[in-house]
Order: structure tokens, then C-alpha cells, then sequence
């Protein structure tokens, strides 16, 4: 059975256009190679 | 072998990299499995299921955040569901990360190109963005109408559709939900929300009509989402033998229809064809039988003139010599009276003609004078032969007792040797 309210809190709000700036700026871009490189130089550069 | 950190050169098997000392073979083994989870993306993506395809882009940028084809692909499935803002944030990266030679350079033009396009997909989020407010506020009405110009602005928009759909369920207008539902589905065929939404419609709508379980198994829906309803599976059916049975009523029924219609039709005409033929061949016995009575009549004629004419030969060669003719004039008389008789009445009579009074009275008057003549006056025996053969022919049609003359032919008489 679909509960209503659970579904709609589901949902969330598109990026529009004018906050992509922002959407990448905020975007993670820490991926496995990085963790990886930390774990080996933990005092190494972040990409 | 070049390094996957830094490009430089690594000479033989090292583990490390002299340059950067990232460690190689991890890396090469993280951009193997990228590489991978690229082209399993990139299958979904070819069929059409994008949600598995972002599933499968996203972990491929996890394991290698460089990976320019996943990111432009998932830039690309992003912009096929309505997200344009996140298809643009991943063409950017993708450029950021590799300027020269990338199609994310391409896209972006694209994208940016048609302005109208631009101002409507932007115009789309904002009014989507509106809608969820306006829905988390229980303002379903007005979010539905906002939806509904999402819609129309971007086609793509999945989101829009889902919640959409949602506010048709929570009022219970079901065949407008399953409409946009499969609409999704087209789009997406492998979005889990969509079919998760149908397969609630169907369930509240088998229990509000009670249906059977087995009725409401049998109805399936096209995943594909090409909007059509696949309906009960003929092959579960059982035979429809009252069906069965009408087919083979109605055959039968037509088949005593034309018996009872056509055939005594066809009766009638073959019984007037026989008719005619017997008409045709009843004429032909008939005119065969008149001539064949028109000849025997014929016949008896010609055998009595014969025999006339071998009388008067008879006569000729019986005819004394001039002095002894005076005694013989009184028969003589007697046989041109009766050659006048045949020809007038006996002939006739012969020929089929019925006997009159006159006739028999004549007949019978001529009779009794042959009784009456005197025949020892005649010595020749020709002359007697003649006049047996009178008193024969006379005497078969005179009658006392009124019985009909048998018309036979009348005998012909032998010349004397």
C-alpha cells in the first residue's frame, strides 16, 4: 500500500539552472582512487 | 606502462609509480571496474532503462571520477529523464576534467543553442519546484495544474510525471494515473517508482471491482510502457464449448435453411425440364403414331384398288366374246355397281371413316341384290370368283345385327390360271 506522505517526502526539488554553479562547486568528487591515496598518505594532496 | 595518477612512465612491473608513488595496480584495477560499470551503464542506457543506467554510471564515477565517457553518458541519461541542471553539472566536470576532444563540449552547445528549449526546461524545474511546495502544503489542486504545465514544457520531465500520478492516486482517478504511468515507462523502462505506483493501482482496483485472484493475475501491463493493457492470457482459458456448440447450430440450421429453400426449387425446375422433354417426345409419339395411321390407311387403299384392278383383270380376261357379252351385262352391271360402292362407301368406311344410316342401307340393299342374282347364268369361273368375292367384301359390312364392320383389307382374288 503507498503510503502518500512517505512517498512525496521522496521527492526533491530539481536544480535549476541559475544554482548549477553552486551544484558543482558543492559536487564530491572524491572517488575511490582518492580514498585509497589517503589511506596510503594520509598527510598526501587531495586531488 | 603509463601511470593512471600522474601519466608518467613507469618502467617494467613496478608496483609504484617512481613519479607520483601512487600505487599502479589498484588503480589500473579501479579503472578496470569503472570501465566495466561504464558499459553495463551504457547497455541499460541502449534499452532504455535509465534509472539502472544512472545506478551504474554514478558507481562507475565512484571507483573513477575521471572516467569522461561515464560522466558524459550520465550527463546525458540525466538530461533524457528532465534533469537538464544535473546533465549540464556533469558535462562541465567532464570539460573540466578533459578540454580538448570531449563531447560534453558538444552537448553543452547543444543544449545552450536552442534558446526557447533552454528557457523551457529552466521554466519546467521552477514550476515543478512550485508544485512540490504546493503539494507538501496539501495543495493538490493547484500543484496538479502546475504539473500539468511541466508537462507540458518539458515531455521528458519523469519527476513531474511521478508526482503527478501520485496526486491521481490519492484521489482515486486511476486511468489517469496509469496513463501517466506508462508514459513514464516508455520513457524509463526500468523506473522501480512507476511500476511500484501501477502495481498499487492494480491492486485497489481488483479489490474494489472483487475480482477473482486468478482474474486479477491474469491482468498484466506492458512494461515497455507502450501504453497498452495486455489483458487476460487466452492460453489459461478453458474452451469456450458454448461457443462451440452455436457454430455448430448455425451450421446446421443453414444447411436445413437451403434444403427447405433451395432444393425444391431445384426439384421444380429438374421435374419442368423432364415435363417439357416428355411434352416434346408425347408430340413426336403422336405424329409418329398419326402417320403410321395415315399410312395404314394408305395401305388398305392401295390393297383395295389392287384388288379392283386384278378384278377388272379378271373381268378382261373373262370377258366372253361379243356375241356371249349380252348374257353377261346383268353382272357386268352388278360389278360396276359394286366398284361404284366401294369407292363411295366401303373405301371410306375402310379408311377409319364412320358407317351412316345411308351407307349401311346402300351396303344392305346392294347385299340383297347379290343374294337375288342369278349366278348359274355365269359359266365362266373368273365371273364366279368375281362374285364370290363381291358377296365376301359385301356381306363383311352389310349387318342386320348392327356390328361394326372389322375394316379388314378386302381379299385379292387369284386369276384364273
Amino acid at each position: 500500500m503507498i503510503n502518500y506522505d512517505e512517498e512525496i517526502k521522496k521527492f526533491q526539488p530539481s536544480i535549476e539552472i541559475d544554482e548549477a554553479e553552486d551544484a558543482i562547486f558543492r559536487n564530491d568528487m572524491t572517488d575511490v582512487s582518492d580514498i585509497i591515496e589517503k589511506l596510503n598518505n594520509p598527510k598526501g594532496a587531495n586531488k | 606502462m603509463i601511470c593512471p595518477n600522474c601519466g608518467a612512465k613507469v618502467v617494467g612491473r613496478r608496483r609504484r609509480c617512481e613519479n607520483c608513488g601512487a600505487d599502479i595496480a589498484v588503480l589500473d584495477r579501479l579503472r578496470k571496474l569503472s570501465n566495466r560499470l561504464y558499459n553495463e551503464g551504457l547497455e541499460m542506457a541502449q534499452v532504455r532503462d535509465l534509472s539502472g543506467a544512472v545506478l551504474k554510471l554514478q558507481k562507475s564515477l565512484e571507483l573513477n571520477k575521471e572516467n569522461i565517457e561515464a560522466r558524459n553518458l550520465l550527463g546525458l541519461v540525466y538530461y533524457e529523464l528532465g534533469e537538464s541542471t544535473a546533465a549540464i553539472c556533469e558535462w562541465v566536470i567532464s570539460t573540466n576534467f578533459k578540454k580538448e576532444d570531449n563531447d560534453a563540449e558538444r552537448l553543452l552547445r547543444l543544449v545552450q543553442a536552442d534558446s526557447t528549449e533552454y528557457q523551457n526546461v529552466n521554466s519546467a524545474i521552477r514550476k515543478f519546484n512550485i508544485a512540490l511546495d504546493l503539494v507538501k502544503n496539501g495543495n493538490e489542486d493547484m500543484a496538479a495544474i502546475q504539473l500539468k504545465k511541466v508537462i507540458g514544457l518539458n515531455p521528458h520531465f519523469v519527476k513531474a510525471y511521478l508526482l503527478l500520478s501520485l496526486i491521481y492516486i490519492k484521489n482515486c482517478e486511476y486511468e489517469r494515473a496509469k496513463k501517466l504511468l506508462k508514459r513514464v515507462l516508455k520513457i524509463d523502462v526500468g523506473n522501480v517508482t512507476a511500476r511500484r505506483y501501477i502495481n498499487e493501482i492494480k491492486l485497489t482496483v481488483v479489490n474494489q471491482e472483487g475480482k477473482s485472484d486468478a482474474e486479477a493475475q491474469q491482468e498484466d501491463y506492458d512494461f515497455a510502457g507502450t501504453g497498452a493493457v495486455k489483458g487476460k492470457i487466452y492460453s489459461d482459458e478453458k474452451p469456450n464449448f458454448l461457443s462451440i456448440i452455436t457454430f455448430f447450430l448455425g451450421l446446421a440450421m443453414g444447411i436445413a435453411l437451403v434444403y427447405v429453400l433451395a432444393v425444391p426449387n431445384i426439384r421444380t425446375d429438374i421435374r419442368r425440364t423432364y415435363e417439357a422433354k416428355e411434352r416434346e417426345l408425347g408430340a413426336d409419339v403422336s405424329a409418329a403414331n398419326a402417320q403410321k395411321s395415315s399410312l395404314e390407311s394408305r395401305i388398305r387403299i392401295l390393297e383395295n384398288e389392287n384388288t379392283d384392278l386384278k378384278s377388272q383383270l379378271l373381268i378382261a380376261q373373262a370377258t366372253p366374246e361379243a356375241d356371249e357379252r349380252a348374257d353377261y351385262e346383268p353382272f357386268l352391271q352388278l360389278y360396276a355397281d359394286y366398284l361404284d360402292l366401294c369407292d363411295r362407301v366401303i373405301n371410306p368406311i375402310s379408311s377409319g371413316n364412320l358407317i351412316s344410316a345411308e351407307d349401311l342401307e346402300e351396303i344392305n340393299n346392294f347385299n340383297g341384290r347379290l343374294v337375288d342374282f342369278d349366278m348359274a347364268s355365269l359359266e365362266n369361273e373368273n365371273t364366279k370368283m368375281l362374285y364370290a368375292t363381291m358377296i365376301d367384301v359385301i356381306g363383311r359390312y352389310a349387318t342386320g345385327t348392327g356390328a361394326e364392320p372389322d375394316n379388314k383389307p378386302t381379299p385379292t382374288p387369284t386369276p384364273a390360271a
